[in-house]
């Protein structure tokens, strides 16, 4: 009756927590100081900071502090790993859940988007549509060629971020993306002091800082957590799709596809690929549309 | 009790518990001004899951209705039981996560607590809550066998399932029309192999062939999974099998090349040459020149001198 | 030559202490004393405001995410290219053995090197992060145009300072020698700069090598500070800006308005200083012949920079183009190309034109001109990006600068003024010992002035 596989559940998890510890210190340790922890049974996988994916049981999670990514080691992608994004435009409304879901994440100001819905008209006789731009996290990034002191960077897991303990706010960055993504402190940012205590992380652009730049940084301390960018999982409608490269894989959440397979039969493009700048967000064209277009007070001006 | 079909009826008693919830909450609200503040009614799916035929354990996920929509709630205690709700029968308790979710650890040997019966019935119950009127739930599952061999035919990776399971009457029988899904562990969520849903043959078996080009990790190892979900005598199987099937992934090292996005470390070395032998160029010119200039005093003072 | 036709130190000709005493920097009058009040009033608001910008970010400019940069940009872009005159003089002129060109090298150096100054602290001023500034040193990235232009603006400032200082030192000795007027610090200060200058055969063989290297070396360092300033603009995609057309079309401007300045410069110490003497109306004449080549070359370069474009009316570059033809920035644009191109060229083609007082004003016009034009230059592209700007601030569509901005600009005009007017106030405007030198000349064409190798 009973499977022939000799292992047992509890030493099957002390062999995972094994390669969890090798992985990351710092995890690993607090996990097995945690004497007295009630497994709960559901494993969950997590990303350590060398990429491995560990699965572990949930009890041990709780406890665990985040691992804080300070400026330095930020500026290593997380190894083995090639981040992606597939946004589906034709699923999306304007609902905005991804652009709240982020100004809060990210403690943006009202008029600090790291994520823009723009309704764009490709012609004058074809219909309009939402389409949810961020940073593309270019391959060949116009905005880390610019950059004077090596404040923005990209990494090996192809996220371009920004250190703004270095950067000095020349915005010659801002100048040279072509797509807009970047924005600017112009003024002491409008948080609590809570969020201003917190240490500084380029993985979470949190707290921003007066004169210096920001962006979409595609949440790699979430992604670290194994959890999707907040605008991903914020989303109702699954018009994000995001993942490893490297596993030819997407998720939008309910479903995980290839990411070959999607972008060949959907007819996945990238914005003003003429720019020459190798974006790693994809776009599934507005076709079969889930909901017909509908403008809104969101193409208005709004006030400073 | 224990013969009960249809274990996951619970969705169906979902529904009738949410459309009472709902009248009866509507109703209510209409008569009393409570003094108190009132109890909400919450709902709870409870799931029987076992990996790799050894850790076995139940969820319960526990929802209240929040604007319109049940939403996951956290916090909410649960306790869980065999065979019926009476404190001997107490498994353990546990509060819901963030995702709505208690989990209760079961024994790896679960027979020992129902003797003979091949039913093994569980409750989940919400008692006493603050927030909540008292709630149970009830599924009844049967012991199974879940296996998943990996093999290699003539250069076609396989994968062969069979599942067997304890019947009503005790029997180990081959458990036909399971409903299988094979996939691969990915970031984040499982990535189906197979184009549509499989289902096992008479013999509780299922043969799939594994494609050629999933990619796996730098050693070419992916996760396969296999799973029956809501098998409605079985509950939730699940296995996870790790092999070098995969396409070895190359990691990519671009940040290390010298191109005009790298990091100063890496500038391309064409900039480095040229910037630098002008630099040097122009600046040892000016350096010459203020060397000169130095000359000039020289000069002056040995005229002063002379 | 040099053995006897040089005024010693000591005792000069009666010649020579006319040429002297009418070039000597005078104390300000009360005109002088009104411009530089005002020019220290314009600082010392700007300074107040800056101070205030520090404190309160940038926020307090009409910058916002789209129009990222505004005028302190242009402003910078404006005195890199004003900053261009001191090669254009004192190099190209003077290599080329256009000797006339002798009393006017040092209005165009002090000119040069107020410029640079300013252009290297405009550039600060439009930092987010001032406190910061040192990384563009530590942490540099030789892979961007902001680290080549501080490469390039430092080493021409280093180089417009010695072509400053360096054919100075014989009227650095002359006034330690002669100007017993001046105040003790002053007098301490010439006997300091003066290098032990004596007049010495050797100290002038090394000085005319060292001014003809730095002559030379100056030239490929002008046209690489401009060019790399048009490059801020012409390595970015944006449309406007992405032209291969920039880095010569920003050294022709820049050469330019740099002989605007240095002939407005001329007419303001001519008149003011009685020194009409020493800048002739041949020197006008010459000057306005060389700003009408200049313009003409410009004008060349513009006719490429619009209308290519405009003959294709790409997409992108059709809505930048029209806003400047016939749209919001269209009354700006035809009034920078009329009045400080077409203007100038059709006045300065006619004898009458090129007399000091219509130069005059000709000039201020080219300045103008310039200015604006480096706002034409910055802002508008910045308006039109290549996405639609959605749900933006309506003021954040049009950029206007704030009062605070124009006085923190103003600021930065009115110091380069105030610079070249301290400078001309304790150094000569025009060289004393070189005009003595030639008006003692008889062959002035066959004695040469750089012929040392």
């Amino acid at each position: 009756m009973k499977s022939t596989d000799s292992n047992s559940r509890r030493s099957f998890l002390r062999r995972s927590l094994g390669v969890a510890g090798v992985a990351s210190a710092v995890t690993a340790l607090h996990a097995f100081q945690q004497e007295g922890v009630e497994e709960t049974g559901e494993k969950v996988q997590l990303l350590s900071p060398d990429g491995e994916i560990v699965e572990i049981d949930k009890g041990y999670l709780k406890p665990v502090p985040d691992v804080h990514i300070g400026p330095q080691q930020a500026r290593e992608g997380i190894p083995g790993k090639k981040f992606v994004m597939v946004i589906d435009l034709a699923r999306c409304k304007n609902l905005r859940k991804c652009h709240d879901a982020c100004e809060h994440m990210h403690h943006c100001g009202p008029n600090k988007e790291f994520l823009k819905i723009l309704k764009m008209q490709d012609n004058d006789l074809a219909s309009p549509y939402w389409q949810p731009t961020m940073c593309f996290h270019c391959d060949h990034p116009p905005c880390v060629k610019v950059c004077p002191v090596d404040a923005t960077f990209k990494r090996t897991d192809g996220i371009v971020l920004i250190d703004t303990t270095r950067c000095i706010g020349c915005r010659f960055c801002m100048v040279a993306c072509p797509y807009s993504a970047r924005t600017f402190d112009w003024s002491e940012p409008d948080i609590s002091d809570d969020v201003r205590q917190q240490p500084y992380s380029p993985e979470t652009s949190v707290p921003p800082k007066m004169g210096t730049v920001s962006k979409c940084d595609f949440c790699p301390d979430t992604v670290r957590k194994g959890e999707m960018p907040h605008c991903v999982s914020a989303c109702p409608n699954g018009v994000f799709y995001f993942g490893d490269e490297n596993e030819d894989a997407v998720s939008n959440g309910s479903d995980t596809v290839r990411l070959s397979t999607l972008l060949r039969d959907r007819a996945g493009y990238r914005f003003l690929e003429d720019m020459g700048t190798k974006p790693r967000v994809y776009y599934l064209p507005p076709v079969n549309r889930s909901f017909p277009f509908e403008d809104d007070e969101f193409t208005q001006p709004k006030d400073e | 009790m224990n013969t009960i079909k249809g274990v996951y009826i619970v969705y169906l008693k979902w529904v009738l518990l949410l459309l009472v919830a709902g009248l009866t909450g509507t109703l209510q609200a209409q008569e009393e001004e409570a003094d108190e503040p009132e109890k909400a009614d919450a709902i709870m799916e409870l799931r029987f899951k076992e990996a790799n035929n050894t850790a076995k354990f139940l969820t319960a996920i526990v929802k209240a209705e929040v604007d319109e929509f049940y939403q996951p709630m956290e916090g909410v205690e649960v306790r869980f039981y065999r065979k019926e709700a009476a404190p001997e029968n107490l498994i353990g308790s546990s509060k819901t996560n963030a995702k709505g979710a208690a989990i209760c650890d079961l024994e790896e040997d679960e027979a020992t607590f129902f003797g003979a019966d091949p039913d093994f019935v569980y409750l989940a119950t919400i008692e006493n809550s603050d927030t909540y009127n008292d709630l149970e739930e009830m599924i009844t599952v049967a012991e199974s066998d879940f296996s998943m061999d990996l093999q290699t035919e003539d250069d076609t990776r396989q994968i062969l399932i069979s599942l067997q399971g304890i019947d009503e009457n005790g029997e180990q029988v081959p458990v036909a029309d399971a409903e299988v899904g094979i996939y691969v562990t990915r970031l984040f969520g499982l990535l189906r192999v197979s184009e549509d849903m499989e289902f096992t043959d008479e013999d509780g078996s299922l043969l799939i062939d594994f494609p050629a080009d999933i990619p796996g990790d730098e050693n070419g190892m992916v996760t396969i999974v296999a799973k029956v979900d809501e098998h409605e005598r079985y509950g939730f199987l699940e296995l996870r099998k790790k092999i070098d099937w995969g396409v070895p992934v190359v990691i990519d090292q671009s940040m290390y090349e010298r191109e005009l996005w790298s990091s100063r470390a890496n500038a391309p070395w064409y900039l480095i040459v040229i910037v630098n032998a002008v630099l040097i160029g122009i600046w040892g010119s000016i350096l010459y020149i203020i060397y000169e200039v130095a000359q000039i005093k020289k000069i002056g003072r040995q005229a002063q001198k002379a | 030559m040099k053995e006897t036709g040089t005024p010693s130190t000591g005792a000069l000709s009666q010649q020579a202490r006319s040429i002297s005493d009418d070039l000597m920097p005078r104390p300000f009058g009360w005109q002088g004393k009104i411009w530089v009040a005002t020019l220290v009033f314009i600082v010392v608001v700007g300074l107040f405001f800056y101070t205030q910008q520090v404190r309160e970010g940038l926020g307090i400019t009409a910058m916002r995410d789209y129009s990222t940069w505004g005028i302190y940009i242009a402003n910078f872009v404006f005195f890199v290219a004003i900053s261009l005159v001191g090669s254009l003089i004192s190099a190209i002129l003077k290599l080329s053995g256009a000797r006339w060109s002798t009393p006017l090298t040092r209005i165009s150096e002090m000119i040069a090197v107020a410029a640079i100054l300013f252009a290297a602290l405009v550039i600060i001023i439009d930092m987010g992060r001032p406190d910061r500034f040192l990384n563009v040193v530590l942490h540099a990235r030789i892979q961007s145009p902001i680290t080549w232009d501080v490469l390039v603006i430092s080493t021409y400032m280093v180089i417009s300072i010695l072509l400053l200082y360096l054919p100075m030192l014989p009227d650095l000795a002359l006034l330690r020698d002669n100007y017993k007027t001046a105040p003790a610090w002053q007098q301490k200060m010439y006997r300091v700069l003066a290098l032990g200058w004596n007049n010495h055969p050797d100290q002038y063989r090394i000085l005319h090598r060292a001014t003809r290297i730095l002559a030379i070396m100056i030239i490929p360092v002008a046209f690489g500070i401009h060019t790399v300033t048009s490059w801020l603009f012409a390595t970015t995609l944006r449309p406007g800006w992405d032209s291969t057309n920039f880095g010569p079309y920003f050294v022709s401007g820049a050469f330019m308005v740099g002989a605007g300045g240095v002939i407005a410069a001329m007419y303001i110490f001519r008149t003011h200083y009685q020194l009409g003497k020493y800048l002739t109306d041949k020197h006008f004449d010459y000057m306005g012949r060389l700003l009408v080549l200049l313009s003409l070359v410009y004008l060349y370069f513009n006719i490429n920079e619009y209308f290519v474009p405009a003959y294709k009316m790409k997409a992108q570059e059709s809505a930048h183009l029209e806003e400047l033809f016939t749209g919001r920035y269209s009354l700006l644009f035809w009034m920078v190309q009329l009045a400080g191109m077409i203007i100038p060229i059709i006045v300065l083609m006619f004898r009458k034109g090129r007399k000091p007082r219509p130069m005059f004003w000709i000039s201020i016009l080219v300045i103008l001109g310039a200015w604006f034009k480096r706002f034409l230059i910055v802002i508008p592209t910045l308006s039109h990006p290549l996405i639609p700007m959605n749900r933006v601030p309506e003021a954040w569509q049009h950029y206007f600068p704030t009062l605070r901005e124009w006085w923190i600009t103003a600021a930065t005009l009115a110091g380069a003024l105030l610079i070249v007017t301290i400078l001309a106030r304790l150094f000569p405007a025009v060289p004393v010992v070189e005009t003595i030198e030639e008006s003692t000349e008889k062959d002035p064409i066959a004695s040469g002035n750089v012929n040392d190798a």
